[in-house]
């Protein structure tokens, strides 16, 4: 029998996917729009462990010839994580529930 | 260009990878934001961010070379060195027999006392730079394997200078008096005589237990070619043991600041370690 693990993702890894669910942003895009959320010195350690787990795929930007400084890093939700995502958040929301209230 | 340089020796020290997905983009905003006219204030919060990003980089690097070499301990590694933690032990337990010298002739029995741990605490230092070339072989393993590892080494370490060299070394030490001058010398001679010179032998040779960690890792980035990192393994256990020999820190302090460094970078890491993560297409969820 093959053994099957459950991904997790956490709070901040969520967050990502929702920022990152309607249009592609680099690192330092996704500090300014978490509100203080995600830090400048741990986002871009975040990005790759969530890369990874195939939660985000990302890709260098196209830059005009003699544009100078290193390429930006793009990055973009998978299917795959805003599926975890909302499976996550489904189980959060069935588990937060009260016993009476699950009833 | 600003970050340009610290991009240069973060490609030619850490993995593809780790620069390609941490310190590459790090420093691309950071450029970037620097073109747009960021105030000196954010550059200044940027590069701070940079700097935390690129150190945990590379920590992670040398944690991922670490792993390596761990799982190959754990899938059975050398049988070389089976033997050579066998024959340390050997010798330790007979070293601390106390009928030994009741069973040889007196002279011998210390002779055995004076140089088998001395010779095994040294092996056991040394020899972790074959040992770590020797399990750097797999690609993969778990940090906390690797912390445990270390954390152990030392430990082994730490008690042979504690307490096994310095035993032997006065046991030594008797001979000598003894041979000198003829047996005249009264215990409360001797006892002065190996206060003042195991205390200096001690406190030459326990800075050696936080080396541990750092011997290890040269042997692990020897096995790799990892040039840069052998250095800085080099360098961290030689610098390590001139500043534990400068007179500024206490006595006290000297003795212990190597273990409580060590096992705080190991409780650090710890903390810090995470599951595996999931493939991809493991789960098919609704």
């Amino acid at each position: 029998m093959v053994e099957t693990r459950l991904p997790s993702i956490s709070n901040t890894e969520s967050l990502i996917l929702d920022l990152l669910e309607d249009r592609e942003r680099f690192g330092l895009e996704l500090v300014d729009r978490s509100g203080g959320a995600v830090k400048r010195g741990s986002v871009y350690v975040l990005l790759a462990r969530m890369e990874a787990k195939g939660f985000v795929e990302s890709w260098q930007e196209e830059r005009p010839a003699g544009a100078i400084g290193l390429p930006r890093r793009m990055y973009r939700a998978t299917p795959y994580g805003l599926k975890v995502r909302d499976a996550y958040r489904l189980l959060r929301e069935a588990l937060a529930l009260k016993p009476a209230e699950a009833r | 260009m600003s970050g340009d340089r610290l991009a240069t020796v973060a490609r030619r020290v850490m993995r593809h990878e780790t620069y390609t997905l941490i310190v590459s983009p790090a420093v691309a905003d950071l450029q970037r934001a620097r073109l747009a006219g960021a105030s000196a204030w954010t550059m200044w919060r940027l590069w701070l961010g940079v700097a935390r990003a690129a150190s945990g980089a590379l920590l992670a690097d040398v944690a991922g070379d670490l792993r390596g070499a761990m799982r190959a301990a754990r899938d059975g590694a050398d049988r070389w060195f089976a033997l050579s933690a066998a024959g340390i032990a050997l010798a330790n337990l007979l070293s601390y027999y106390p009928r030994l010298s009741s069973v040889w002739p007196e002279t011998q029995a210390l002779l055995l006392l004076a140089l088998l741990p001395s010779s095994a605490a040294a092996g056991i230092v040394f020899g972790l730079v074959p040992l770590g070339r020797s399990l750097a072989r797999r690609p993969a393993c778990g940090r906390r394997e690797i912390v445990a590892a270390t954390v152990v080494l030392t430990a082994v370490i730490f008690l042979f200078l504690d307490q096994g060299v310095w035993r032997a070394n006065a046991a030594f030490r008797a001979i000598a008096i003894n041979g000198i001058t003829g047996g005249a010398t009264t215990v409360g001679e001797q006892m002065a005589f190996e206060r003042t010179a195991t205390g200096s032998a001690r406190r030459r040779l326990i800075p050696f237990a936080a080396s541990t960690g750092a011997l290890f890792l040269l042997g692990v980035a020897l096995r790799r070619r990892r040039a840069v990192l052998a250095l800085v393994a080099a360098g961290v256990s030689l610098v390590l043991y001139k500043v534990l020999q400068t007179p500024v820190l206490s006595s006290p302090l000297r003795e212990w600041l190597p273990a409580i460094v060590l096992y705080g970078i190991a409780l650090a890491a710890l903390a810090r370690s995470a599951p595996t993560a999931p493939a991809r297409t493991q789960v098919a969820l609704p």
